[in-house]
């Protein structure tokens, strides 16, 4: 009986011992992968940055309004105009009864908003909407993404310095600078997502590690994603496409060639569409600052770069103003400037002056570039105004990387150009050894960093355009953002290269022969001959 | 004006003054040329000298048997000179193709000494020594193993060495086998021509001082005995030997119709690899011969010591610097005031760059092309910013080598089939 | 004897008008009261309603008077508050009853003017009781004052007094019938029905004058607003003459950018205003708009110095100011320096129905913006369009073109305006350093007196925009970039000698050895040859 009581109760032990070990034995294989360690990490970040309080978000300025309209969602105006952009608001609006606006947008931020909502509604039965239910639906893709990302530079190994690189890249990416955009409504924590996954796809496939349909599908649908976000990206889309066609040759199977074309061909024609029907998403504001605070701020006579879009001479004045220093709303938006000012005024306008006079464009590029580093535009609040802070405060929790970034990096176009000539020059000896042995796949990791520099090269050009050097539609996040990434991606490639190369020294010998240096000395003194 | 002001205008200086007086190089060298191009070739006067051919060969069995083949055909009487090959240490089939060689051409003075890693590998200058042992011409010529001399070279050098007894040697000129293969290669072929005939061509003219190539050139025994071999350190080991030339008061012509064809990388890699030698072999004859800069009695060998040094040291730094502005320029680090140059003399400097080089490509046939011009201009911001490369990586190489006190690999040029 | 009384007699007439003229500039100097005069109570804004806009009206008539104000609600009425004041305003914009039984005890206990505007709240005023109020729903009106009829506008609830106008009295015209405006019982006025329409607030304003007591008279004059650097200049102008063809003074609104003051758009700007000024045109400052300018009101007098001591820089010389009621609203600590204006046009401020701070401060004389629209659809009795009873200002804006421009040239001419010339009111101020003063004899800077006579070039757009950085050593590099040119030139000249003729060499040589077998002969070369070398 005692025997028979010993082995029953002997089993469920060893059963458990054995379950622990084998749990133990995922857990390090999953759970402990510097990859996936780095996600739980930044999960636990955003959780207390974004779900705890004191909340953390970005103020609103209001350009988001008609995309969440869109999604029957409305600003319940807490707070007078002069408040919204410093402080952030956690709580909006449900539309109880049917959204008569008119001026609805539906982009690809749509389909995350509805679902938060959804979400929201299902939680609590209210009319209130926690914005935080649309960060954890953003936040839960971020995590995604920077899966991806820290995939690309791990090669999923496990080494010491894999978590090295890791580190690096949480504090990088999981900087508050970039996170507080998580608690907005502003597309750029979406284009954030993205472009990450967008170039992450490539290099994953370029290193063959992953299925290579699910980085195809995930590349075309955050490229699908990203141009669909507003107009402005809508052009990206085009680029995107070309280059979706043009991965047909990396691999040979039939099928993969077929997907990439018509997926491809599907992008360009979207983007298209997408820039044509979508609306302008330019403000006064930001056009008002494409002229006074870029074409005519950098023009040796700015009356003469007026006449040339055929305006009046005499808006030089406004010569280097922005937003209502010299003149009022009312002003901007009366009749006459629109006429004399705002109808001559267009992106492909400015984008053709800045090809016609490269100085001005590069003076603004330095300037852009400068700005960019600054990952947070400086007006925009974190901080909920029940917090108490003054108005404006933006959080210094964990932002050692954008404060390295604001203060540190030389801000200028000059340094991205030498940037660039070093990224380029380091990679590019895969991109000629792939093409030459029609090994096109090796090829991809050089065309995925492509890909990020030129989406920022782009977003960075589109700014200048678009809104001079103040940037009212945030264009120079992306900028920022694949500056990151490629930097970070390059130093992940290097710190591999380093442990490999210190994998390589034979330490233990290095050491003796440093102890012993002095034992030869006089032993080469002697011998004769032409040595030094 | 801060410091950078101060650098800036040192570098101006510097350059421009350098690049005057290559002009002046370039215009001597023309002179010579068309003074040269008037004279007969010259003719040996009695009794041929006898002459030792010399060929260190290291794993040279692609090219050994064609460049033994020319040396053998030379217009010259086969039994007033000798060819002696020191295969140094190879392990492809040298060896037997050598063999091969002297049993086809049994009553030819061909001697073939097979080293290994003891008595050889030791580098160039080594194998040099060991094939003096054994020579015995009043006059030792020197040609690598990939040169395909041409008919009347040895001829032409011999001639003109005997003719003068205040030279110590005569070097020849050389020109690129495999010049059309690619870009790189014409890059090459265009810097030999102009490299000649300006550094050897016009400072023969002008001064009577030529540096010894390391190949295709003839020497007198004399020499070697009194200097007692060739230094085994001296990577460069021509540049070595010329400099104790000078100090002996010889000194060095060019004859320009002695001609040597040899083959150049074709590769970036080979190409700079080859070149980072030369400019470490050059930096540790520099350093070892600088005190003469001061040196009275030196006076000969100083301007060339001087020119050596303004041209490795003084222009390339010069250039490296104004390069590291520009980019910290660029990079808003530092701001430079000085008003430099108009954008228009910079232009107009290039132009006369390019005009110089051309006037050298014109000395040679097939050469005085359009598009050989373009490819000088292109040069100038390719080839010539690669050379900036390859003196810095030489010199920190040079250093790297002095501070860990390690022996200076004899690294082989790969060659190709051509 | 006789002599001397005569010329004593001719002595005290040549001295007296200047004593006059003295009196009233004295007179006109009214000093900006510090304690406020009026305390203003209303029940409700009646945002709902079409009385939304008359808190707002009072507000503007008071300041056109230049009077101050303390405004409150009746809820925040605190017991005692109307004892302070020896004029009460109470404005009832709605029907609803009153809460407040402090208000109620002290407005039946007020010894001092009383007006009372709006429905009667019975019980509240005794006297206001008795009163013959008829109650119409649905009529059309018009407000008729000396002599000049005002539009006809459609009113869903009108009071009025039921009883004959007496001569002279401001009239509301229902039909053919008219009513009396106000009713006046010893010391309460009564104004039954007030909306926001300009007949009404003239009507308004005469009664105010009225019951302030301010014997002056009223002045017409004509301003066109928010001219602005890039305005269309070229209308200016052309307005600017058409203005003094027609004999018409008129005053210009400028707005005060304080930005790139020296560009040449800046200078040719002010070149116009001085054109302005020669066609007896005046200059008026608005007031810059609070978006403007960022905080505080150091920002506020930093931009006002700036600008201003550069229009008298440049021979233009301001002499109002223009603004919005909501001016008056904020503490005069605050809007310095624009307080320091002794006359300004007070324009129609839709925005503000409940500004900040309770109590108004005041310009010395200010006017009513009106538009042109109102003085068109106005009629007058008389040939000549007459006077409002107080201080207006037509508000045109400047026309588009020259159609408009005629347009309104017509409606101006054709009601027989007689427009007041701003500049020869008595104007001063003092900011910084300059003190403006203008009369009718003319403007004074500083005390000297300024022409405005204009004759100038146009300017030339030969400005430096942009600083060129200063490089040291210029001229070192300069003479050697010159030199090295030169050098380089004759260098390349010579090259290109060298080249052409080495061509011939290389054509001689290789041809020959492209004939010749190997022949060791010497090359014929030209006998040119020795020239060429240098």
């Amino acid at each position: 009986m005692n025997r028979n009581m010993d082995n029953n109760t002997l089993q469920p032990e060893k059963k458990l011992n054995q379950s622990i070990l084998k749990i133990r034995a995922w857990s390090f294989d999953y759970l402990l992968k510097p990859s996936t360690l780095g996600v739980l990490v930044l999960f636990g970040l955003l959780v207390v940055v974004l779900f705890l309080p004191p909340v953390i978000g970005m103020a609103d300025d209001g350009s988001t309004a008609a995309i969440i309209l869109g999604s029957n969602l409305y600003n319940l105006g807490e707070l007078d105009p002069k408040e919204t952009q410093a402080f952030f608001q956690k709580d909006w609006g449900i539309m109880e009864y049917f959204n008569d606006n008119g001026n609805t947008q539906i982009t690809s931020q749509t389909p995350f908003l509805n679902a938060a909502k959804n979400l929201d509604i299902a939680y609590t039965w209210d009319w209130l909407f926690d914005i935080r239910f649309y960060g954890a639906v953003i936040a839960l893709f971020y995590l995604i993404a920077m899966y991806f990302l820290f995939e690309t530079v791990t090669y999923g190994k496990r080494s010491k310095w894999a978590y090295v690189i890791v580190g690096l890249g949480v504090i990088i990416f999981g900087d508050t600078a970039y996170s507080a955009w998580i608690n907005s409504f502003y597309p750029q924590a979406l284009s954030f997502i993205l472009v990450i996954i967008l170039g992450s796809s490539l290099i994953l496939m370029g290193q063959e590690k992953l299925n290579d349909y699910l980085l195809l599908g995930c590349f075309f649908l955050s490229a699908l994603l990203l141009c669909l976000l507003n107009q402005q990206y809508a052009l990206l889309g085009l680029f995107l496409g070309i280059l979706g066609i043009n991965l047909k040759y990396v691999d040979k199977k039939k099928h993969y060639q077929r997907i990439c074309v018509i997926c491809g061909s599907l992008l360009i024609l979207s983007s298209l569409a997408a820039f044509f029907i979508m609306p302008n998403g330019l403000t006064k504001l930001s056009t008002y600052h494409s002229m006074t605070r870029g074409v005519l701020m950098t023009a040796n006579n700015p009356e003469q770069a007026l006449e040339e879009f055929s305006i009046n001479p005499q808006y030089a004045v406004l010569t280097g103003t922005s937003y209502y220093q010299a003149i009022s709303p009312e002003t901007m938006d009366s009749q006459e400037m629109e006429t004399a000012f705002f109808s001559k005024v267009n992106p492909t306008g400015v984008a053709i002056y800045y090809l016609a006079n490269p100085g001005q464009l590069y003076e603004m590029l330095n300037r852009s570039v400068d700005s960019s580093f600054n990952i947070r535009p400086a007006w925009l609040g974190n901080y909920e105004i029940t917090q108490g802070d003054p108005p404006g405060t933006q959080t210094s929790f964990f932002t050692l990387w954008s404060y390295i970034k604001a203060n540190y990096l030389p801000g200028n176009f000059g340094f991205i150009t030498i940037w660039m000539g070093v990224l380029i020059g380091v990679y590019v000896r895969f991109f000629r050894k792939g093409i030459i042995e029609k090994n096109e796949r090796n090829t991809l990791r050089f065309v995925g960093l492509m890909t990020w520099l030129f989406i920022g090269l782009w977003e960075l050009y589109v700014a200048i355009i678009t809104s001079g050097d103040t940037d009212t539609l945030g264009h120079l996040f992306i900028f920022s953002l694949t500056f990151d990434l490629i930097s970070f991606v390059i130093l992940g490639k290097f710190i591999h290269w380093l442990e490999k190369q210190l994998r390589k020294v034979d330490w233990e010998a290095r050491k003796q022969a440093f102890k012993n240096r002095n034992k030869d000395k006089k032993k080469n003194q002697e011998q004769r001959g032409y040595r030094l | 004006m801060n410091v950078f002001d101060y650098l800036m205008l040192i570098n101006i200086f510097l350059i421009w003054s350098l690049l005057f007086v290559n002009i002046v190089l370039i215009v001597a060298g023309y002179v010579y040329y068309l003074k040269v191009e008037k004279e007969p070739p010259p003719e040996i006067i009695g009794e041929h000298p006898f002459v030792s051919i010399m060929v260190p060969a290291h794993n040279e069995g692609v090219v050994i048997v064609k460049t033994v083949t020319a040396l053998l055909a030379f217009d010259y009487p086969w039994d007033r000179y000798e060819i002696i090959v020191i295969n140094d240490n190879s392990s492809d089939n040298s060896a037997e193709l050598l063999k091969e060689i002297q049993d086809t051409n049994p009553s030819r003075n061909l001697t073939v000494i097979n080293t290994d890693n003891i008595t050889g590998g030791k580098g160039k200058s080594n194998a040099l020594n060991i094939g003096y042992q054994q020579a015995k011409g009043e006059f030792i010529a020197i040609y690598d193993a990939d040169n395909t001399p041409e008919h009347k070279a040895l001829r032409y050098l011999a001639a003109e060495l005997k003719a003068d007894d205040s030279l110590g040697a005569v070097i020849g000129k050389f020109r690129t086998r495999n010049k059309e293969v690619n870009l790189l290669t014409r890059f090459i072929n265009i810097e030999t021509l102009s490299f000649q005939w300006m550094a050897q061509a016009g400072r023969w003219q002008l001064m009577k001082l030529c540096t010894i190539p390391g190949t295709n050139f003839i020497l007198r025994r004399t020499i070697i005995e009194a200097i007692g071999g060739w230094d085994e350190k001296a990577v460069a080991e021509d540049t070595e030997i010329s400099f104790r030339i000078y100090l002996m008061g010889y000194k060095i012509k060019f004859q320009p119709k002695a001609v040597t064809w040899e083959q150049e990388p074709q590769t970036l890699g080979v190409w700079f690899r080859q070149r980072t030698r030369w400019v470490k072999g050059n930096v540790y004859v520099l350093i070892k011969n600088i005190g003469y800069l001061v040196d009275k009695d030196a006076k000969k060998i100083r301007f060339d010591i001087f020119y050596f040094l303004s041209t490795y040291f003084l222009l390339l730094t010069a250039l490296v610097v104004s390069d590291i502005i520009f980019f910290m320029n660029m990079a808003g680090l530092v701001s430079t005031t000085i008003q430099g140059f108009s954008n228009l003399l910079w232009f107009t400097a290039f132009i006369m760059f390019i005009l110089g080089v051309f006037i050298a490509l014109t000395t040679e046939k097939g050469e005085m092309t359009v598009s050989n011009f373009f490819i000088i201009a292109l040069m100038y911001f390719t080839y010539c910013q690669m050379w900036i490369i390859v003196t810095v990586y030489g010199v920190f190489q040079y250093l790297k080598d002095r501070i860990k006190k390690q022996d200076s690999k004899w690294y082989k040029t790969e060659r190709f089939q051509g | 004897m006789k002599q001397s009384i005569l010329i004593l007699i001719v002595l005290a007439l040549l001295v007296l008008p200047m004593s006059i003229i003295y009196g009233e500039d004295a007179g006109d100097k009214e000093t900006i009261s510090t304690t406020t005069e009026v305390l203003l109570i209303y029940d409700q804004l009646a945002a709902d309603t079409v009385y939304r806009d008359n808190l707002n009206t009072v507000e503007t008539l008071l300041s056109a008077l230049s009077r101050t104000a303390e405004r409150s609600s009746i809820d925040d009425y605190r017991a005692g508050q109307m004892s302070g004041y020896q004029k009460v305003i109470i404005l009832k914009n709605t029907e609803n009853a009153i809460n407040n039984p402090a208000f109620i005890a002290d407005c039946q206990n007020y010894s001092g003017a009383l007006l009372y505007i709006g429905f009667v709240a019975p019980g509240l005023i005794p006297s206001l009781d008795s009163v013959p109020i008829s109650r119409q729903m649905g009529r059309t009106v018009s407000v008729n004052m000396n002599g000049l009829a005002g539009n006809s506008i459609w009113i869903d609830d009108l009071r009025v007094v039921d009883e004959r106008p007496g001569p002279g009295e401001t009239t509301i015209g229902v039909g053919t019938s008219a009513y009396p405006f106000s009713k006046t019982l010893d010391r309460l006025t009564y104004v039954p029905t007030l909306i926001s329409d300009p007949g009404f607030a003239l009507g308004l304003g005469e009664i105010l004058k009225d019951w302030f007591g301010l014997a002056t008279a009223a002045h017409m004059t004509l301003l066109i607003p928010d001219i602005y650097p890039f305005s269309d200049l070229n209308m200016v102008i052309e307005t600017s003459n058409a203005f003094y063809a027609s004999g018409i003074p008129f005053a210009l609104g400028v707005v005060p950018i304080d930005d790139n003051m020296d560009f040449p758009a800046m200078a040719r700007f002010y070149q116009v205003l001085r054109y302005v000024q020669s066609r007896n045109g005046t200059i008026i400052v608005h007031r810059p708009s609070p978006v403007t300018v960022s905080d505080g009101n150091a920002v506020l007098s930093e931009k006002m110095y700036a600008v201003i001591t550069k229009m008298v820089e440049n021979g233009v010389y301001p002499l109002g100011l223009a603004t919005g009621e909501s001016l008056f609203f904020d503490k005069v600590s605050n809007v310095s320096p624009l307080n320091l204006f002794s006359s300004g046009v007070i324009l129609p401020d839709p925005g503000i129905t409940e500004p900040g701070s309770k109590e108004t401060w005041a310009l010395s004389s200010a006017s009513l913006g009106i538009s042109l629209e109102t003085i068109e659809r106005t009629s007058s009795q008389n040939r000549n369009f007459g006077n409002y009873p107080i201080n207006t200002t037509i508000v045109m804006p400047l026309p588009e073109n020259e159609a408009a421009l005629a347009a309104q040239l017509g409606v101006i001419n054709n009601k027989w305006l007689s427009l007041t010339d701003y500049k020869r009111l008595n104007n001063y101020w003092t900011i910084g350093q300059n003190t403006i003063t203008s009369s009718a004899s003319g403007i004074r800077v500083n005390g000297l007196p300024v022409s405005l006579s204009y004759d100038e070039e146009p300017i030339e757009a030969d400005y430096r925009y942009q600083k060129p950085p200063e490089y040291s050593l210029e001229k070192i590099f300069t003479a050697g970039n010159t030199f090295l040119l030169t050098v380089v030139g004759i260098i390349i000249v010579l090259f290109i000698v060298i080249v052409v003729f080495s061509r011939r060499v290389y054509l001689n040589k290789f041809r020959k050895i492209a004939h010749n077998e190997e022949k060791n002969e010497p090359v014929k070369t030209s006998p040119e040859q020795e020239d060429n070398t240098p």
